[in-house]
């Protein structure tokens, strides 16, 4: 069975309405699977509609050529740069093609076994997203969420009461949530994931390393 | 000729030709709606009609990177309206960028294809026209105007419970008219 994202938080991603770091989520998950980002197209094609219908507001009389005058000044568009690798990965592996454009910090200590490195600047560091990776087996700390988990599996698989997770899935965990994935015996697991809102760790190990993580 | 495929034709006259009087045409058309867009979304119309204006040079300078078989030129502009309008309030780039850039090298389309592309986006207009105006409407205020729910219910003059349950079986209509892919 494969874990797809709800219509719900499709289309707030294809309106432009979700929070940075949950549509960077998202983003890499419509690389990796072609329904998701079927239903992404077809909401866009619904704000094609919505602007075709919004109601015409008058610009000011010198607006076109004002725009035209621009078109003559600007420079080429900047190419975004590519994010800095600080953070080796598996042979062969590539990040999914959004998360090419920032910067991967430092793997750290997270749990034994387990590792997990920032993604990004911008925001605030509690919703900015991470990629964890643990080694195969490995338990990540139980803990519940004071706001909704968006979790993509990049390599291996996770499992938690609720079910297994593979490559692609994106794992929506809202704060009634309270549980403690753990990575598949035969290989180590990378995902990307972010919180929106606070992580509360209960484990004592959690509520250790919660301060290292900035939450 | 539709107006679809004349709008179609002059974003493909800028690429080609740097066109400006096909440019003069869609900002015409465009720059209209996209402030009253914006100014649905919440926006002042002072800050509306620069963005107005500032999606209409990305379309200039994005031209070369629309495809005719990917979308109409509305959803495009819509794509790029949304990201300028998220940048503008979060100085951020927002991710969803896949009709903004260079195409990945994949092996090129064969017609059947291209029809087949441009026939979905013709299907799912077809499946939201079969949507009432009620429905169209809470999903646009909810989503697409980033409206919340007790907003919603003001502005529609309904009580908080008949908005959700009317956005909820909006989307459950759209999905079915969508199609489940299960
Ligand atoms: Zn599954
Ligand atoms: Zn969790």
């Amino acid at each position: 069975m494969s874990h797809r994202p709800s219509d719900d938080l499709l289309m707030a991603y294809a309106a432009g309405t979700l929070a940075p770091g949950p549509a960077l989520v998202v983003a890499a998950h419509l690389t990796m699977c072609p329904e998701s980002a079927e239903r992404v197209r077809a909401f866009e094609i619904f704000g094609g509609i919505a602007l075709e219908d919004a109601s015409e507001s008058a610009l000011s009389p010198d607006a076109l050529e004002k725009t035209l005058a621009r078109i003559d000044s600007v420079p080429p568009a900047k190419v975004a740069e590519r994010g800095k690798w600080l953070a080796e990965l598996s042979e062969g592996m590539r990040l999914p093609q959004p998360l090419e454009h920032y910067d991967i910090g430092k793997w750290k200590f997270l749990a034994p076994g387990v590792r997990w490195s920032s993604i990004g600047r911008g925001g605030s560091a509690r919703n900015r997203p991470m990629l964890l990776r643990s080694k195969p087996g490995m338990v990540l700390p139980e803990h519940s969420h004071a706001g909704t988990e968006y979790t993509l599996i990049l390599k291996g698989s996770l499992h938690d009461a609720d079910g297994d997770y593979h490559v692609g899935d994106l794992i929506v965990a809202d704060a009634s949530l309270e549980h403690e994935p753990a990575a598949g015996p035969d290989e180590e697991c990378i995902c990307l994931a972010v919180v929106d809102g606070r992580l509360r760790m209960r484990s004592l190990v959690g509520r250790l390393v919660q301060p290292l993580m900035g939450f | 000729v539709t107006e679809k495929a004349e709008q179609s034709a002059r974003l493909v006259a800028i690429a080609q030709q740097a066109d400006k009087a096909a440019f003069a045409e869609l900002f015409g058309y465009f720059a209209p709606r996209l402030k009253g867009f914006f100014m649905r979304g919440g926006m002042a119309a002072g800050q509306a009609e620069e963005l107005a204006q500032e999606t209409m040079l990305m379309v200039w300078r994005k031209a070369a990177l629309y495809d005719p078989a990917k979308a109409s030129v509305s959803t495009w502009i819509f794509t790029i309206a949304r990201n300028l309008r998220v940048d503008s309030v979060r100085r951020e780039r927002y991710p969803a960028q896949h009709l903004l850039e260079d195409p990945a090298p994949e092996l090129p389309a064969s017609p059947s294809d291209e029809v087949l592309r441009t026939e979905s986006e013709h299907r799912v207009r077809n499946a939201i026209d079969l949507l009432s105006a009620d429905q169209l409407n809470v999903i646009r205020l909810h989503y697409f105007d980033d409206k919340p729910h007790s907003e919603i219910a003001k502005v529609l003059g309904l009580p908080l419970g008949t908005v959700k349950s009317r956005l909820r079986l909006a989307m459950q209509r759209l999905r079915a008219l969508l199609g489940e892919e299960q």
